[in-house]
């Protein structure tokens, strides 16, 4: 009996040790979350798609990063001979590509031009805080708002207007990424495409010309007649290709902006050497077609071995060849035979006499 | 079942809104350039709390057209302390009037009859006293929105001619009042040139009430999915509201100008 009391105490002393220990890591995990300080501040330099921002080596983190965004509207063309009102962050669809690392301040100045007709604001998925960022940057047309958020998780994130009615900012336009470096960097690749998908609802079919409008009802039933890559039917076609050549490795950040349709992300005739699903940290390796949710985005990363033209679609292939959800990469260069013929023979095909 | 009846019955309460036959306008007394906007019933947009979803509005008067950059000018001269040099940057931002060339010019000759936009709420509600009025309610102003258009073809709602409005961005020059929309009381450019202060643009927002600061904001940002709006598919609705709640008093827009109503007692 008295055994079986002194070993009860022994164990619960032994728990009770274990448990001051597991407190202490757990405060330790807690102390990792206190932020670093600032080693300095710069002004983004941003990318302008269908081009990436470059990486910024070789500096201490965490930095202050100043973000300056100009919220404006204004008629571009949607495809050929139809022109729409896009609602946009510095005057592109989509918004410029901002590169940042992990632990960095990011802080944003939104300027909304004198001439929009609304206010608008930004949602950051890259910020840890109410709404992203969306209810501290409500900005009326002519005002600049000033907010600022830690870049607390690495990974590609999507930014959007988040202003009611949000579907209608987003569908004008509204968005862009922002890429949260791990604090060591990303590998180095030869290339790098910045690239986001989105939808455009409008009164006229595709293709009908002139100045088409939102199309309200489209929208709210989520059937776009125009889903494309970054703003505009043939945005990433013939002479505005993504180019690179062969034995270069392509990187390409690929975000989907909606507002309704996910996306099923696939380049013809290329298989991804590594995918960072959902833009995150775990990577998937040799992978046909990766799925991108709506306010999501990947990274995609390949080879480029046989030169040629490569389409890049969303694999919901109607939307790639009657909506506009396709692009081109031009790959140059020597052929290797070895992995690609090409067609060898084109002759007759006879059909034997079964007897 | 009871449910139903109290749904049905609100149902029909709602369509019966706008269907109430104006009351006569009386004959006398109604200032110039201004409408008899009859006594009603109106729906507020945003529901809020446990209110019942209806407010009983009492008639007033409201400007046919939106206060002109001339009409302003009056004003400015009369009340020197308001002009463009002279105005306290605690009360408007550096854009005040800032299409006028002068404090007591306005210098485009083309914009003279166009509304007066680039101007505060301080400065709206100023003039509006100096007139012996005042700026409307939120509710006012939304119930006079509420009257049906005239001249719009059938298949073009009044929602929808304001999201083409707002697909264009804001021309040069704004168009002269009393020369786009109009409502069956003979009010003007309510919707389709520019936006309109009211007397309590942001009170849902700023009122000590406990139903307003989050519940406001929380439907027109992201997250909350705009529970408490009557109709969700009112884009047009939402996009007021949201500007709106953008507003600081000092706030210039130039796309935001205002109107006066004229209680009647």
């Amino acid at each position: 009996m008295k055994k079986t009391v002194k070993f009860a105490f022994i164990l619960l002393s032994l728990i009770g040790v274990y448990c001051m220990f597991w407190g202490c890591s757990n405060n330790k995990a807690d102390k990792q979350d206190q932020l670093e300080t600032l080693q300095g501040a710069y002004t983004a330099r941003l990318g302008v798609a269908p081009l990436a921002p470059p990486s910024i080596s070789q500096y201490k983190t965490p930095q202050k990063v100043i973000v300056n965004l100009l919220v404006t509207e204004k008629q571009m063309q949607l495809a050929n001979g139809v022109q729409y009102t896009f609602w946009t962050f510095n005057g592109t669809v989509p918004g410029p590509m901002i590169r940042v690392h992990q632990g960095d301040e990011v802080e944003v100045h939104l300027s909304n031009s004198p001439n929009s007709t609304m206010p608008h604001n930004i949602d950051f998925h890259a910020a840890t805080g109410p709404g992203g960022g969306a209810e501290a940057s409500a900005t009326a047309p002519g005002h600049t708002s000033v907010f600022g958020f830690r870049a607390l998780k690495p990974g590609l994130f999507i930014y959007h207007c988040a202003m009611a009615p949000v579907g209608m900012h987003i569908a004008n336009g509204m968005y862009g990424l922002i890429l949260v470096e791990p604090k060591e960097g990303l590998p180095k690749v030869d290339k790098e495409f910045y690239m986001v998908q989105g939808e455009v609802y409008t009164d006229g079919k595709f293709g009908d010309t002139g100045l088409q409008h939102f199309n309200l009802q489209k929208a709210l039933d989520e059937k776009p007649d125009y889903v494309v890559f970054n703003g505009s039917v043939g945005a990433l076609m013939g002479d505005n290709a993504f180019h690179a050549k062969v034995g270069e490795t392509v990187r390409i950040f690929f975000g989907n902006a909606g507002p309704s349709l996910t996306s099923s992300f696939h380049v013809i005739g290329e298989i991804f050497d590594r995918v960072y699903l959902e833009g995150g940290q775990m990577i998937n390796r040799d992978v046909q077609t990766t799925l991108v949710p709506v306010g999501g985005a990947v990274i995609t990363e390949f080879t480029c071995k046989v030169p040629g033209y490569y389409s890049i679609v969303d694999h919901s292939i109607f939307r790639a060849f009657n909506k506009g959800a396709i692009g081109q990469l031009e790959i140059t260069g020597a052929e290797n035979k070895d992995i690609y013929s090409g067609k060898i023979k084109d002759e007759p095909y006879i059909e034997t006499q079964s007897k | 079942m009871k449910t139903a009846i109290i749904f049905l019955t609100s149902l029909f309460m709602v369509t019966a809104l706008n269907a109430q036959p104006h009351k006569k306008r009386p004959l006398s007394g109604r200032p110039p350039d201004m409408v008899y906007v009859p006594a009603g019933l109106y729906r507020p947009f945003m529901q809020q709390g446990d209110k019942s979803g209806r407010v009983q509005l009492q008639a007033f008067y409201m400007d046919d057209h939106a206060v002109t950059n001339q009409e302003f000018l009056a004003f400015i001269k009369a009340n020197p302390k308001w002009a463009k040099s002279k105005i306290p940057g605690l009360l408007a931002d550096q854009n005040y009037l800032e299409q006028w060339s002068g404090d007591y010019q306005i210098g485009n000759p083309a914009i003279c009859n166009s509304p007066v936009t680039n101007v505060c709420w301080y400065a709206a509600a100023a003039y509006a006293k100096w007139r012996g009025k005042s700026l409307p309610t939120l509710d006012q102003w939304e119930y006079a929105l509420s009257f049906p258009p005239v001249g719009l073809p059938k298949n073009r709602s009044v929602t929808r001619y304001i999201l083409d409005w707002y697909s264009n961005p804001t021309p040069e020059h704004l168009a002269a009042v009393k020369t786009g929309y109009q409502n069956d009381l003979g009010i003007y450019d309510l919707v389709g040139s520019i936006w309109e202060w009211v007397d309590d643009f942001n009170s849902v927002v700023e009122s000590g009430d406990s139903r307003s600061q989050g519940s406001l904001e929380k439907s027109l940002f992201c997250a909350a999915g705009s529970q408490s709006a009557i109709d969700k598919s009112d884009y047009a609705s939402f996009m007021r509201f949201a500007f709106r709640n953008s507003l600081k008093a000092k706030y210039t827009v130039r796309n935001l100008g205002f109107r006066c109503v004229k209680n009647i007692n």
